[in-house]
């Protein structure tokens, strides 16, 4: 899992999906909560994509995400909150992952 | 093997009030159709309670525990309309898509169920056509019929 940033204002993480069925209903609606509580429109999306805002359990599961992609969490903050958002979205992505 | 999803398994006029009888309509079902025993249709419940399976878009996809999946006997959905929208736990709802999987096979139908909902035409035609056959047709091909 890498950390960086773009850009001046956002952080970037990337996720290998490691759930055996993929980035699933139950971790994307914990996704969507987490990220509904951040107020952030924080984007999730396959590298060299646009992605979504996953603020939507429908927007995220319509992009039919399988194990062993891999995707970027793109926090639009900077600062230890941003990165800390962006490491739990990471973590609850593969949260049922064996 | 069976298709995912059967003409029996569609029920377009079905009547609850709360998501407990409506997560006990979809496991009817699926005991019906063989696709589960009875424990499995007790775990759907045990599930929703600990994690409310609302989608948005007016929908909801109750499915059972990891260490239920044992009573699953072959992977089936089931689409259960009802003829009032009631609230879930927040979010209105107007139909199911109840599951039974032992593994993944449930997941690209999903994820075509999610891409249906965000189009208004397809998401209105899943809550409104009488055709049972054609709403699988469209579930199953993730296209609205020319």
């Amino acid at each position: 899992m890498a950390v960086g940033r773009m850009e001046m204002s956002e952080v970037v993480i990337t996720v290998e999906v490691r759930d055996p069925i993929g980035f699933h209903a139950r971790p994307v609606s914990e996704v969507v909560s987490q990220v509904k509580a951040s107020g952030l429109d924080v984007v999730i999306r396959r590298v060299g994509e646009d992605g979504v805002v996953a603020n939507s359990p429908l927007k995220l599961l319509s992009m039919k995400v399988k194990t062993g992609e891999t995707l970027e969490i793109v926090v639009p903050a900077e600062g230890d909150a941003a990165e800390a958002l962006a490491q739990t979205i990471s973590e609850t992505i593969n949260q049922e992952a064996p | 093997m069976a298709d995912l999803l059967q003409l029996a398994g569609i029920s377009l006029d079905a009547t609850a009030s709360s998501r407990e009888e409506a997560v006990r309509i979809c496991g009817e079902l699926l005991v019906e159709l063989g696709a589960i025993d009875q424990a499995y249709a007790d775990a759907m419940w045990e599930r929703e309670q600990i994690f409310p399976s609302e989608i948005g878009g007016g929908f909801a996809i109750p499915h059972g525990t990891d260490e239920s999946r044992v009573h699953v006997k072959f992977d089936q959905l089931v689409f259960v309309r009802f003829s009032t929208p009631f609230t879930w736990s927040s979010e209105e709802v107007q139909a199911c898509v109840g599951i039974a999987s032992q593994g993944d096979g449930h997941v690209e139908l999903l994820g075509t169920l999610a891409e249906l909902l965000l189009d208004d035409d397809a998401r209105n035609f899943l809550l409104t056509s009488t055709d049972a056959e054609a709403i699988r047709q469209v579930l199953i091909t993730g296209k609205m019929a020319e």
